[in-house]
């Protein structure tokens, strides 16, 4: 017991230490380590389930997309190149998963906004923190999914526009450009002076 | 610099992604034009907004246990490689059919040139290793990002 003891500490040692970095992670998954695999959902799972509910707006199906995101990461690790971080990787397995379950649900996507929303005077957006959630939450929706995708990796994730790019598969003018349309039409759509409408009646 | 050109590059400016030469323009141009400046507030208002959206994630939901999806990967593993198992299986029985079909064909054929006579055996030989490829498609096609 005492060897076994010793030897369950030696091997834990540099664990403790620190945490396993992405390639070490990587290279003990594709070894059959089933507690190097739960590393990895655990590190990761906030950030791509986040993604997921952005570009889907719903809970269950992003429960499902994130599933199936994990089952393939787990079956497919071994076509991760270590060209980008596991990271940028595991966004792009994600978001390429969450668009996919979108068009599959199409029927049951969320109602888009009537265009009707004039931008006369706008005021002070403020108000409390659950209204600026819900608001933003409603303004996501207005936008097409692939455009939304953009928004959700720079402002949820914090990604620059070359990192978004190699998760996206486009260029840094690409991201420039999406992101630019993207604002115009969040633009177009809101209009400060109607929050209330927004809050309620949408 | 123009307004349309200011209001293109504003994301890479709030972003702070703009190289040093365009940011110094840009500047300038804001310094000088009322409506950019309010476009410009506008845009950082409305991405504090987008900011306020995100969801605040707690707990991780019981359906992405590490061990309920190793379950699932390794159910997942046998039922393809079963899968394949038995489409190998149907594909050698069309192969073997196939290529009886071919040696038919051949034998009619072995009165015209040589060159035909080889070209309905390359035609049975290419048809062999289809339909294995289909199997992967979807999964590659999420891996890769080409379903879209």
């Amino acid at each position: 017991l005492k060897i076994l003891a010793r030897g369950k500490s030696r091997e834990a040692a540099p664990l403790l230490a620190r945490p396993p970095d992405d390639q070490e992670l990587v290279v003990r998954i594709l070894a059959g380590d089933d507690a190097a695999f739960g590393t990895l959902v655990q590190t990761y799972w906030e950030r791509l389930f986040r993604l997921a509910l952005g570009i889907l707006g719903d809970w269950h199906l992003s429960e499902d997309v994130l599933q199936e995101v994990f089952v393939l990461v787990h079956r497919k690790l071994g076509s991760f190149d270590g060209r980008s971080s596991l990271l940028t990787w595991l966004y792009r397995v994600t978001v390429n998963a969450a668009l996919k379950a979108r068009q599959r649900e199409r029927r049951k996507s969320l109602p888009s906004l009537s265009p009707e929303f004039d931008r006369s005077a706008p005021g002070p957006a403020s108000g409390s923190e659950l209204e600026m959630k819900e608001l933003g939450q409603k303004l996501l929706r207005c936008l097409p999914a692939k455009l939304r995708a953009v928004v959700l990796l720079r402002e949820w994730e914090g990604l620059g526009y070359e990192e978004i790019g190699r998760v996206l598969g486009l260029s840094r003018g690409a991201v420039e450009q999406r992101l630019h349309r993207a604002m115009v039409e969040l633009r177009r759509v809101w209009n400060p002076a109607r929050k209330e409408e927004w809050l309620h009646g949408l | 610099m123009d307004c349309d050109r200011a209001a293109r590059l504003l994301v890479s400016r709030i972003d702070g992604e703009l190289e040093a030469g365009v940011a110094l323009e840009m500047e300038a141009h804001l310094g000088s034009c009322p409506a950019c400046r309010a476009r410009e507030e506008d845009e950082r208002s409305l991405r504090a907004l987008i900011r306020a959206g995100a969801p605040a994630l707690e707990a991780r939901p019981a359906s992405l246990s590490p061990s309920q999806l190793l379950f699932r990967s390794r159910r997942a593993f046998a039922e393809e490689a079963s899968l394949v198992r038995s489409l190998k299986r149907v594909a050698g029985l069309a192969a073997a059919l196939l290529l009886t079909s071919g040696l038919v064909i051949a034998l009619e054929k072995r009165d015209r040139p040589a060159e035909d006579f080889e070209a309905s055996i390359g035609v049975v030989a290419s048809s062999f290793d289809a339909p294995l490829e289909v199997l992967i498609d979807q999964e590659n096609s999420i891996m890769l990002g080409l379903g879209q």
